[in-house]
C-alpha cells in the first residue's frame, strides 16, 4: 500500500494542476481591469446629440464595458438614448467607469474626447 | 423639463405624408408654423438650418426615433412638436433603421440648458419599450397629445 509520501503528494499536485490552472484562468477573466476616471464637461453646449454620438461612436471602438455615472444614476456610454438622459450641461462632472481588457486605453481615449471639448469652441454660441 | 413645455399641441402630426428626410423636416417645421409657433416667414431659415445640421450627423439616434433640432434666433422660448410616420423614413439613422418618431425642437441660441433638458426628457421617455410602442401606433394627434400628457404625469417612468 502506498504511504503518504512526499512524492504521492506531488503527483497528487500534479493531478490538480489543470483544474487549478482553469480556476485562475477563469478568475483572470471574471475580474478584468477596471478604471474609474472624473472628467468634467467643458464645451459650453454640454452632452448634446453630436458628442453623445462622437462619445457612443469611440466607445464602441474597445470591447471593454463604459458606464457613466452622474449622481446615483449608471449609465451605459455605448448607448445614444443612455447618454442624451444624462441632461449634462458645461460644467457637469461625470465619472466614467470602464471594465475590461481595454479599459486603461478606453477610459484616456474617452476622457480626452471629453477634456477636448468634442471639438467645440469654447466661446459663445454655435449657430 | 416636461413634453408639455416644449410641444405645440396644435403642430402635433399622426400621419407624417413625407417619404423623405428633407420632406418630413419640412412638413414638421410647417405645422409649427401653422400652429403659431413660429412665424411663418422663418420656415425657410429654419429647415435650412434643421438640415444643415444634419449634414454634421444624422439624429435618427435609433429605435426608429429621431430629432431633428436647430438653435434659431427667431424664437424666444424652446418650441417643438411631435410627428409619426406610419411607412417610416429612411433618416440615415445610427442603426440603419427607418425612423418612425420624430421630435423637433426649434431652441433660442442662448439657451443651450432648455435644449439638453428637452433631450433629456425624450430619450428618457423612450428607453421605455410601451411608450415607445403606442407612440408608433398612435393614428390621431389627440391620441399622441394623450401619451405625452401620460408621460408627464409620469405612467411610463418609473
Amino acid at each position: 500500500m502506498l504511504g503518504w509520501t512526499p512524492l504521492s503528494r506531488f503527483s497528487l499536485r500534479l493531478l490538480f494542476l489543470p483544474f487549478q490552472l482553469f480556476f485562475w484562468l477563469g478568475f483572470a477573466r471574471m475580474s478584468p481591469g477596471s478604471v474609474e476616471k472624473s472628467v468634467t464637461l467643458v464645451n459650453p453646449q454640454g452632452f448634446h446629440a453630436r458628442p453623445a454620438h462622437m462619445f457612443m461612436t469611440l466607445a464602441s471602438k474597445f470591447s471593454s464595458q463604459v458606464e457613466i455615472l452622474k449622481g446615483n444614476e449608471v449609465i451605459n456610454g455605448k448607448s445614444i438614448l443612455d447618454l442624451l438622459t444624462l441632461g449634462a450641461g458645461n460644467g457637469t462632472t461625470l465619472c466614467l467607469r470602464v471594465s475590461g481588457d481595454d479599459a486603461q486605453a478606453a477610459a484616456e481615449a474617452l476622457s480626452q474626447l471629453i477634456e477636448s471639448g468634442f471639438g467645440e469652441v469654447s466661446d459663445g454660441p454655435i449657430p | 423639463m416636461k413634453f408639455s413645455d416644449f410641444v405645440s399641441v396644435p403642430a402635433i402630426k399622426a400621419d407624417l405624408s413625407a417619404l423623405d428626410k428633407p420632406g418630413v423636416i419640412r412638413e414638421l417645421v410647417e405645422s409649427l408654423a401653422t400652429a403659431g409657433a413660429i412665424k411663418p416667414a422663418d420656415v425657410e431659415g429654419i429647415v435650412a438650418a434643421i438640415m444643415k445640421r444634419e449634414e454634421l450627423g444624422s439624429t435618427g439616434i435609433g429605435r426608429g426615433v429621431a430629432v431633428p433640432h436647430t438653435k434659431h434666433p427667431s424664437v424666444e422660448k424652446l418650441v417643438g412638436t411631435v410627428g409619426v410616420s406610419s411607412e417610416g423614413v429612411d433618416f440615415n439613422s445610427l442603426d440603419g433603421d427607418k425612423v418612425h418618431l420624430f421630435f423637433v425642437l426649434v431652441s433660442p441660441p442662448d439657451r443651450p440648458g432648455d435644449h439638453l433638458r428637452a433631450l433629456e426628457n425624450i430619450s428618457r421617455q423612450l428607453r421605455d419599450d410601451t411608450f415607445c410602442r403606442f407612440l408608433k401606433q398612435a393614428k390621431a394627434p389627440e391620441d399622441i397629445r394623450l401619451l405625452l400628457v401620460e408621460a408627464d404625469t409620469s405612467q411610463f417612468v418609473a
